[in-house]
């Protein structure tokens, strides 16, 4: 789901043609469009950079947890996943919207995380560093694009949401 | 009653389309990668051409009603076809009509606002004579072939002219869309094999309207964009002429894998999924690639990187061609590290599953599937579980040797509806890690009775009163299978006991059940306050202890229909009056006591529909609600004439004057087992328990174990005193809550269908015996007034 699928399912749905305001949305999305391809790129360069030292920072912070536990394995698992995560906020960059995010990420994380026994607090605690350490890295342009994902996803597990089932337009309805 | 059983299916909304940034995000989400650099050309293409695209979309946008009436006019003769053309009537509220509904109610003059902003869409007659003129000696204008004839406006009908143009004006804007889009994906999924919905002479004829239109647009762009606009229309033509597709049809492995079809169209507006092979020819890039696809399909995620499993020789034989790819598959199946991950944590039946989402790509898909892989695993161990799955024929129709097994997700094939939810979920990422088996649970609820709640959701009748609430806390164990109710079934419902006077049918038997509370609760009768004439004597007025005064009946009634005793101030005295005068009887009263403001905005103003029609219910006909089909009934009613139709309707109807007739203030009839539980002091909602509450009551129910034998012939007393009627409804309650589907869909007796349809009253003689004394002792009763302290009006009480 791309913000040009959401405009076209939008008038789609109200039988009309794309308003002049949607489409100066989409123009301005193509404009930004190398841009936003040249932000991916960076943030995918970065990328490993980004884990390591975001690694390093938590342990830091949290230093009793199973991915510290001396266990390469358990590290290279948690590693692989937050690097998964900087993927996915790529994806969002090229879609310009968040629902990449959404639909391939943050379905059913946290309920692995609970299921796993992984405490969600370390979860945040992670990303946030893994924020910290991207806003380092990449510079200030760069970085105003990428937080808000960040934000995003460190909402969507540290917020408890609502108890019951949101229909969220097209898409599994999910249980939040 | 018709029981179809299913697992439940979340709303899937298949795909309908896909524009350039959302193929190369699955692609490259499915490959596990970053975005190419191809990809990322084609991306960059995309949006460099943005700017293009868009002024044509808005320019065909602009002049959309001039190129629809350019390609009727074509076709059409004899009036003017685009006073045909419907647009949406009433945008108003839409988002995007600059309108909204939510800020204010719909004003004359906010009205009128709204309708100014809209353009008006009438073609100026000049203009269109002008373009007339011009398109006589415009250059590269279409031909018609020569079998075409125009066709007259008169002879072909209004209704079939409006369509013409609906369908006119959606091929433009679809083009539109698929312009925006910068993919023509949108316009092969939707036009493809329309042709084979309309008869071939319409045919020719949209045809050549549709090359007027494709001109016609090109005149309102430059060069540059004529032939973009040229090429999606032609996409457009194209498409329309196809035939209409076949289906596409899914395998039948076995008669409990039927084949099914799958609408072309669905196949096509489907992502595009890789489909990985493995053959001697390829580049050892996309061999490595194909071998990670499989790690990826096994494992569920890349596990080379991390687990350092890489099995090189096995990696190098199928590079080799030593090995094909099934083989490879059956050896990742076999492996240690296979075991440790897919086996070890689980229970064998999550164990077949996650088998079966891994080598076939697919759930379970019914039960006898799940009991012949469970008899080869229980035999065989794990590697015989794997083998049976790769050597499956499935397995050799969908993947044969080369491929590498995919997800065959919805839009991919066809699905079969009644395990779509755990099918869906079970392509989720967190998959794994769920302890609780999904298909097993949904094959096992299958063959259970139905659960005791409300056909309107899951758990959605946590108290007895709050069924149809839309909030329900699931978050410990939550059940993504609905009950399948259907609405012919109906709740059950626990007796209380009381029938005005005619306790039990006619051989004196009562039903199963009683509401506690209520028992020995005398029935509220307004009787007439003198003695009749005897000669031309009038007697004295009735000194009879056992009867009731008026004021008492008026009490009882104000805490019947308002479920406990109201304010001075909100007593309606003018009513009362008339009651004592006997001006009107005490159905009028109850009538207008429900039609009270006090009333209404207890159970009417304050609360959202489902609630307050079962409010109301329960308040004046003295039962919940007994199915969704009835609910539904009264969701027309209030729809249609609202709440005072609602409460005229209810003590109009048949039941009501049958059972409280003109005289008899409506007592509590019936209770939902659930509030049956709750009001029990043992109920597993007593105020000091902890709650947790069981999805079912049945649930709770069925683990209660009575501390005391049942007492089989009791006296009144007794059970006033310590309820043991109480009881033995639990263990009825167990027992008809464990009684097999089969036995709930016989025909019950008549009574029991008017009460409690599932759950008979001869299945539990139990009761039918302990009940049969009280129901004579019953009626000759005294009178006490502590007794009408004991309505049980506590429970329903909203406050």
């Amino acid at each position: 789901m791309s913000l040009i699928k959401q405009v076209i399912d939008n008038s789609d749905e109200e039988l009309r043609y794309p308003t002049p305001g949607e489409l100066r949305v989409i123009r301005d999305f193509c404009k930004s469009g190398s841009d936003r391809i040249q932000i991916a790129r960076n943030l995918q360069a970065k990328a490993t950079d980004i884990v390591e030292r975001g690694t390093r920072q938590f342990w830091k912070i949290c230093p009793r947890t199973p991915s510290n536990s001396g266990d390469r394995r358990k590290t290279a698992t948690a590693k692989r996943d937050m690097s998964w995560y900087i993927r996915l906020i790529s994806y969002c960059l090229l879609a310009g919207n968040d629902q990449p995010l959404r639909e391939i990420g943050l379905t059913g994380m946290k309920e692995l995380y609970t299921n796993l026994g992984i405490p969600l607090t370390n979860i945040v605690q992670y990303l946030n560093c893994l924020k910290a350490e991207a806003m380092k890295q990449l510079d200030q342009a760069d970085a105003d694009e990428v937080i808000p994902y960040f934000d995003e996803l460190i909402q969507e597990i540290a917020l408890p949401g609502p108890p019951y089932f949101m229909n969220d337009g097209p898409g599994e309805s999910i249980p939040v | 009653m018709i029981d179809r059983t299913n697992g439940g299916s979340p709303p899937a909304h298949p795909q309908v389309f896909h524009t350039v940034p959302t193929a190369v995000i699955a692609e490259a989400e499915q490959r596990d990668r970053y975005p190419q650099q191809s990809e990322l050309r084609e991306l960059s293409a995309f949006f460099s051409s943005g700017q293009k695209r868009l002024e044509i979309a808005a320019a065909l946008a602009q002049n959309a009603d001039r190129i629809v009436a350019a390609g009727a006019n074509r076709i059409f003769t004899g009036g003017s076809p685009m006073a045909y053309l419907e647009r949406a009537t009433d945008p108003i509220g839409l988002p995007g009509s600059g309108y909204y509904i939510g800020e204010d109610f719909l004003s004359a003059k906010a009205r009128s606002k709204a309708n100014l902003a809209q353009e008006p869409r009438s073609i100026d007659p000049t203009s269109g004579l002008m373009d007339w003129f011009k398109s006589l000696f415009a250059q590269g204008r279409p031909n018609a072939p020569s079998r075409f004839r125009t066709i007259d406006i008169s002879k072909y009908g209004v209704v079939r002219m409006k369509r013409s143009m609906r369908d006119l004006d959606w091929f433009l804007r679809y083009t539109t869309y698929a312009i925006v889009a910068g993919d023509t994906n949108i316009l092969s999924v939707n036009v493809r094999g329309l042709r084979g919905v309309i008869p071939e002479d319409v045919t020719l004829a949209t045809v050549v309207a549709l090359q007027e239109m494709q001109w016609k647009a090109a005149q309102y762009v430059d060069a540059e964009a004529k032939a973009l606009v040229k090429r999606y229309f032609e996409v457009l033509i194209t498409e329309y002429l196809v035939e209409k597709p076949n289906p596409r049809l899914r395998f039948g492995a076995s008669k409990l894998h039927p084949g099914q079809p799958l609408p072309q169209s669905y196949y096509d507006s489907a992502l595009p999924t890789p489909r990985l092979v493995i053959k001697p020819g390829l580049s050892e890039t996309e061999k490595q690639e194909a071998i990670r696809a499989a790690y990826r399909q096994v494992f569920e995620r890349d596990v080379t990187q991390i687990y350092g499993v890489a099995l090189y020789d096995l990696e190098s034989q199928v590079k080799n061609g030593q090995l094909s790819m099934k083989e490879f598959v059956r050896q990742l199946g076999c492996s240690r590290l296979y075991r440790r991950e897919f086996y070890e944590p689980f229970t064998i039946s999550r164990v077949i599953e996650l088998a079966c989402r891994h080598f076939l790509g697919r759930g379970l898909s019914c039960l006898e599937e799940f009991q012949t892989y469970f008899e080869v695993i229980s035999e065989g161990g794990l590697p015989a579980l794997v083998n049976a799955l790769v050597d499956s024929q499935e397995y050799a129709d969908y993947f044969g040797e080369e491929t590498v097994p995919y997800l065959r997700k919805l839009g991919l094939e066809a699905q079969e509806c009644r395990n779509w939810g755990p099918q869906l979920s079970l392509f989720r990422y967190s998959t794994p890690v769920r302890k609780v088996p999904q298909f097993v649970t949904t094959f096992a609820g299958q063959q259970r009775p139905l659960p005791n709640q409300h056909p309107y959701g899951v758990g959605n009748d946590p108290l007895e009163i709050q069924f149809g609430a839309i909030f329900p806390q699931e978050t410990r164990h939550p059940k993504t299978q609905p009950a399948h109710f259907s609405t012919t079934s109906r709740r059950i419902l626990i007796d209380s006991g009381l029938h005005n006077g005619r306790n039990g049918d006619r051989n004196g038997n009562t039903h199963w059940g009683r509401v506690p509370g209520t028992f020995g609760h005398p029935l509220l009768k307004l009787e007439p306050t003198h003695q009749p004439r005897r000669g031309n004597n009038a007697q004295g007025p009735y000194l009879d202890v056992a009867r009731h005064s008026i004021e008492a009946v008026i009490l009882g009634t104000y805490r019947q229909v308002f479920g406990r005793d109201v304010f001075d101030g909100q007593r309606q005295m003018v009513a009362e009056t008339k009651l004592k005068g006997g001006e009107i009887t005490l159905r009028e009263f109850v009538r207008q006591l429900a039609k009270s403001r006090p009333f209404r905005r207890l159970y009417w103003e304050n609360l959202y529909i489902t609630k307050a029609i079962e409010y109301i219910h329960r308040r004046l006909l003295g039962r919940p609600t007994y199915s969704r089909e009835e609910l539904n009934r009264y969701y027309d009613l209030v729809a249609k004439q609202g709440f005072y139709g609602l409460v005229d309707a209810l003590i109009d109807s048949p039941e009501y004057i049958e059972e409280f007739g003109e005289d008899t203030v409506p007592y509590e009839r019936y209770l939902t087992p659930r509030g049956y539980a709750m009001r029990s002091p043992q109920g597993p909602l007593a105020w000091w328990k902890l709650r947790d509450n069981p999805d079912i009551a049945g649930d709770w129910m069925a683990a209660h174990t009575p501390r005391q034998p049942v007492k089989i012939r009791s006296t009144v007393d007794s059970v006033v005193a310590s309820a043991p009627s109480a009881r033995s409804a639990q263990i009825a309650m167990a027992t008809a809550t464990s009684q097999q589907p089969r036995e709930m869909a016989q025909p019950a007796s008549d009574q029991s269908t008017r009460t409690n349809q599932g759950a008979g009253s001869e299945q539990s003689p139990i009761v039918a015996g302990s009940s049969a004394p009280m129901s004579g002792s019953n009626a000759e009763r005294p009178s006490a007034s502590a007794n009408d302290q004991k309505l049980p009006s506590s429970g329903t009480n909203p406050s």
